[in-house]
């Protein structure tokens, strides 16, 4: 139960991280998310995981949250390798392992035409993989570094509209206490003598029983939140004043500098390229960027 | 301020008006206190008064509501809540900032207000409530009373002219409660603030308010200031309602005059007393005093607690074994910071245990470790002869029986029948129709039982929880707080309940009365350690332990204690008194 909070809860610290401007973070994740798109080179992509990852190091973050990011990354990375390799569908393609045989009985008609273990298929899903756990785990850093308070003005002053910075910020505040309360309500559950099947109409039944109290609650506590927020005149004008400013550090500047200059960079490069590949634009002058595009990128 | 003329109100989907002809005219600072059995439209009411009925809320609506000369009706919602502040039941629903500042500030941000200006409102605000130390404070460090006190604060910033309050104290251990209400009577005096509340611990507030208003369905049945209020004391009586124990003795005594405080009993009892003593009516007097005396003379030297409860336990041990036993008890959620420290305790079957203590004392830590929710970090805790640390709690269903404090976790079945229907039949127990029948009768709720559980008021929906356990053959019943939001009413029937059962029931309470009055045993703690245990008797002389808990002796016992009389509820007093009152009398 308490676990779950903590796993689901920032935790405070004062390390170069955490002192970070949540701007600068969200827009970190931002050009994090394109640039991960525009990769294609297993190696490089490789090197901006393992940036990410050692940026862990200086946030300091409890055992719990890396163990939990730990079990993520696993099931995320083998998952999709392991279903890509089964799944590979491009030519060519290199079995390195059968799993049924083409011609054996029924089977083999049932998944037209055998089931193969494809090496380019690891590859690509290892690409793949790469591409979805940098971004959850630059993701998680950020949550977990940063403020929900933080998280909001920041979001506001990116000129995402209040009212649903506001509604996405509360959200993920309460979002332990919701993990909090279904724990509690599994264990009453269990307490009263009910034995949870996993599998088949018991499952349904069991999520069901889980939901209603939550929800129940859920429902009760927007109710009295919404109104107390309401009497403090919410979104009473269009605008609003903020108390607090935020102000970024000469670190901040760089790091977005930098950031947003790599990923203008990388963006421009894969479409010089790709307008190349494509046979729609061509110039002599850009052979040493073709090279490098096709050789790191 | 307040001016309601023949407001009826019916909410869309029930049958009949919630609200039924309400008239009432509530003056500029006056401090209202609304009270009457759950269910009876108290809450709605407090909803017609910023607005939310009839603008937020589905449901048809006659009558007329003026705030401040405003009709509400024809009024929106943004300028209402500007006059009326709300503040509810539990401050983790209102809070939605992580740090103290922020949430003071919201309201003034969102009214645009100069930066100057909103530095100004959170100031004063926390001021007010006096948490200006905690400004930078993270919300979720904070005690039950600072939140509630930060939810204050944070209408206060609005600059309303009334404040509402939803039983504010009821989820708060008495420090909490006290310094909560004090805050709202400083406020009440020094900025004239006009203040409605609602709450159940009626006994706590009356001497604060100037005028009591009950209802009962959907009416207001009386009307009175506080002073003349309890001369019509079988109204409060029919309701079910507390009425603060000095004024119950005197009723019962039939003496004249309403004291709401302790002060005001003693000052009129006290000279009957010395005049019954010097004509000799009173027989062996001289001895309780002298008895009274020596127990809270002689403070809380740790070997005296250990003679007191080694006594006790020494009477059980003869006829039972613990079902409950444990040793050198040390627990924490993280490595550095103990919740348990140092228990021992041993629970016999028959036994009626209170836990009592501020927030954060580990009552609740306690009480999860009895059926093996919880494990040890050192010692052994021993549940029917079985260390826990082999135990799985599950398979401990149908023998022990666990209500948690939230009710509303509990609840998720269709019906309350359903809910009670639960257990057996997971359990595969004979005579299932019985066993609920039996669960739903104890619990008073059989009227209930095809009625949604979620629907239910929160009095009722513990009720069911209880019910929903005890459909089983229980050895053992854990309840954490089933006094929160209760009746005075179902407090005893629930309690008297367990009595006629002879169950062995472990509950947390900061209710002081219902654990006097119900617990055969007190374990009050602190910081972890066990300060004191023993029958109510022995807990409650020591003033030092209810000091370092916080805890406030009932009135009933400190006026006895005052005249210098061994008692502990208003029937002992009654019995203590009414010979010597009635010979004066005479």
């Amino acid at each position: 139960m308490l676990s779950a909070r903590t796993i689901a809860e920032p935790s405070p610290g004062d390390t170069v991280i955490h002192l970070m401007d949540p701007r600068t973070k969200i827009i970190l994740l931002l050009c994090a998310a394109f640039i991960v798109v525009a990769l294609d080179n297993p190696d490089t992509m490789l090197l901006l995981l393992l940036i990410v990852l050692s940026a862990y190091v200086f946030a300091k973050l409890p055992v719990l949250k890396l163990k939990a990011l730990g079990v993520l990354l696993v099931l995320i990375i083998w998952g999709t390798m392991y279903s890509q390799a089964l799944f590979y569908s491009q030519v060519p393609r290199t079995v390195i392992f059968t799993i049924i045989a083409p011609d054996a009985p029924v089977l083999g008609w049932l998944t037209h035409g055998g089931l193969f273990v494809y090496k380019e298929g690891f590859h690509y899903g290892a690409l793949q993989a790469m591409r979805s756990a940098t971004v959850l785990s630059l993701g998680l850093l950020m949550c977990w570094t940063t403020d929900p308070r933080d998280m909001l003005s920041g979001l506001v002053r990116l000129k995402v509209p209040y009212s649903l910075a506001f509604m996405v910020v509360t959200a993920v505040r309460f979002l332990p206490i919701i993990i909090a309360e279904v724990a509690t309500v599994m264990s009453v559950q269990r307490l009263k003598g009910f034995k949870p099947t996993k599998f088949g109409m018991g499952m349904i039944k069991t999520a069901l029983g889980v939901l209603t109290p939550t929800l129940a609650g859920c429902v009760r506590r927007a109710g009295v939140l919404a109104v107390s927020i309401e009497s403090r005149a919410f979104r009473a004008y269009p605008t609003r004043t903020y108390l607090k400013e935020l102000k970024f550090s000469n670190l901040d500047r760089v790091l977005i500098l930098t950031a947003v200059v790599t990923t203008a960079t990388i963006v421009t490069l894969k479409i010089l390229f790709n307008l190349y590949i494509s046979e729609i634009y061509y110039s002599s002058a850009l052979r040493g960027i073709y090279a490098f595009t096709r050789g790191y990128l | 301020m307040i001016e309601i003329r023949d407001l009826w109100f019916t909410y869309g989907a029930r049958e009949g008006p919630t609200l039924a002809g309400i008239d009432i005219t509530i003056k500029k600072g006056e401090f209202v206190l609304l009270a009457g059995p759950t269910g009876c439209g108290k809450s709605t009411l407090l909803k017609t008064l910023n607005g939310i009925i009839p603008h937020e809320s589905g449901g048809e609506l006659r009558g007329s509501v003026r705030i401040n000369g405003i009709e509400t009706a024809l009024s929106c919602m943004m300028e209402l809540a500007r006059i009326t502040g709300l503040v509810f039941q539990n401050p983790d629903d209102q809070i939605f900032s992580t740090m103290v500042e922020d949430e003071i500030a919201f309201g003034p941000e969102n009214l645009c207000l100069p930066k100057p200006e909103i530095e100004q409102r959170v100031r004063e605000s926390l001021e007010m409530v006096g948490m200006s130390k905690h400004r930078l404070a993270a919300t979720g460090t904070l005690s039950g009373g600072q939140k509630q006190r930060v939810c204050i604060a944070s209408m206060l910033a609005m600059m309303p002219k009334i404040l509402v309050l939803d039983e504010p104290i009821s989820q708060l251990d008495p420090a909490g409660a006290a310094e909560v209400m004090h805050i709202i009577r400083q406020l009440n005096i020094k900025l004239g603030l006009t203040i409605v509340l609602v709450e159940h611990r009626l006994h706590e507030i009356a001497p604060l308010a100037d005028r009591i208003v009950l209802m009962n369905c959907g009416k207001i049945v009386l009307d009175e200031p506080v002073k003349r209020a309890f001369e019509q004391i079988d109204v409060f009586h029919r309701l079910g309602l507390r009425v603060p124990e000095t004024v119950e003795l005197f009723h019962r005594l039939g003496l004249n005059g309403q004291p709401l405080v302790v002060d005001e009993a003693v000052a009129v009892l006290q000279p009957m007393m010395n005049k019954a003593q010097t004509t000799g009516h009173v027989a062996g007097y001289a001895d309780l005093n002298s008895n009274c005396g020596s127990y809270s003379d002689s403070g809380i030297k740790k070997d005296e607690r250990d003679k007191h409860s080694k006594g006790s336990k020494g009477n059980t041990h003869k006829t039972h074994s613990p079902l409950i036993s444990m040793r050198g008890v040390w627990s924490g959620y993280t490595k550095d910071k103990m919740v348990l420290k140092n228990i021992d305790l041993d629970i016999c079957s028959g036994e009626r245990l209170a836990f009592m203590g501020t927030n954060g004392s580990g009552k609740s830590t306690l009480l999860l470790h009895i059926p093996a929710m919880l494990k040890p970090d050192r010692g052994v805790v021993e549940i029917f002869g079985r260390d826990t640390h082999s135990v799985d709690p599950y398979s401990l269903a149908g023998r022990v029986g666990v209500v948690f404090q939230n009710p509303d976790l509990m609840l998720f079945c269709d019906t309350v029948e359903d809910e009670a229907r639960f257990c057996p039949v997971n359990l595969g127990l004979a005579d299932v129709e019985k066993r609920v029948a039996n669960s739903l009768e104890a619990m008073q709720i059989t009227d209930l039982r095809h009625d949604t559980p979620h629907a239910l008021s929160r009095g009722q929906r513990l009720r069911t929880a209880v019910a929903s356990v005890l459909s089983m053959s229980l050895e053992l019943i854990l309840l954490d707080e089933p006094t929160t939001g209760q009746d005075r009413v179902h407090i005893r029937q629930m309690m008297e309940y367990f009595v006629d059962n002879a169950s062995t029931l472990i509950f947390c309470t900061h209710d002081v009365e219902t654990a006097v009055q119900y617990a055969t045993r007190i374990i009050v703690l602190r910081d972890g350690y066990v300060i004191a245990d023993g029958t109510a008797h022995e807990v409650f002389m020591h003033e030092e332990i209810l000091a370092q808990a916080s805890l406030k002796p009932p009135a009933a016992m400190e006026v006895g204690r005052r005249l210098g009389l061994c008692v502990f509820s208003v029937d002992e007093l009654e019995d203590e008194l009414k010979g010597e009152i009635e010979g004066i009398l005479c």
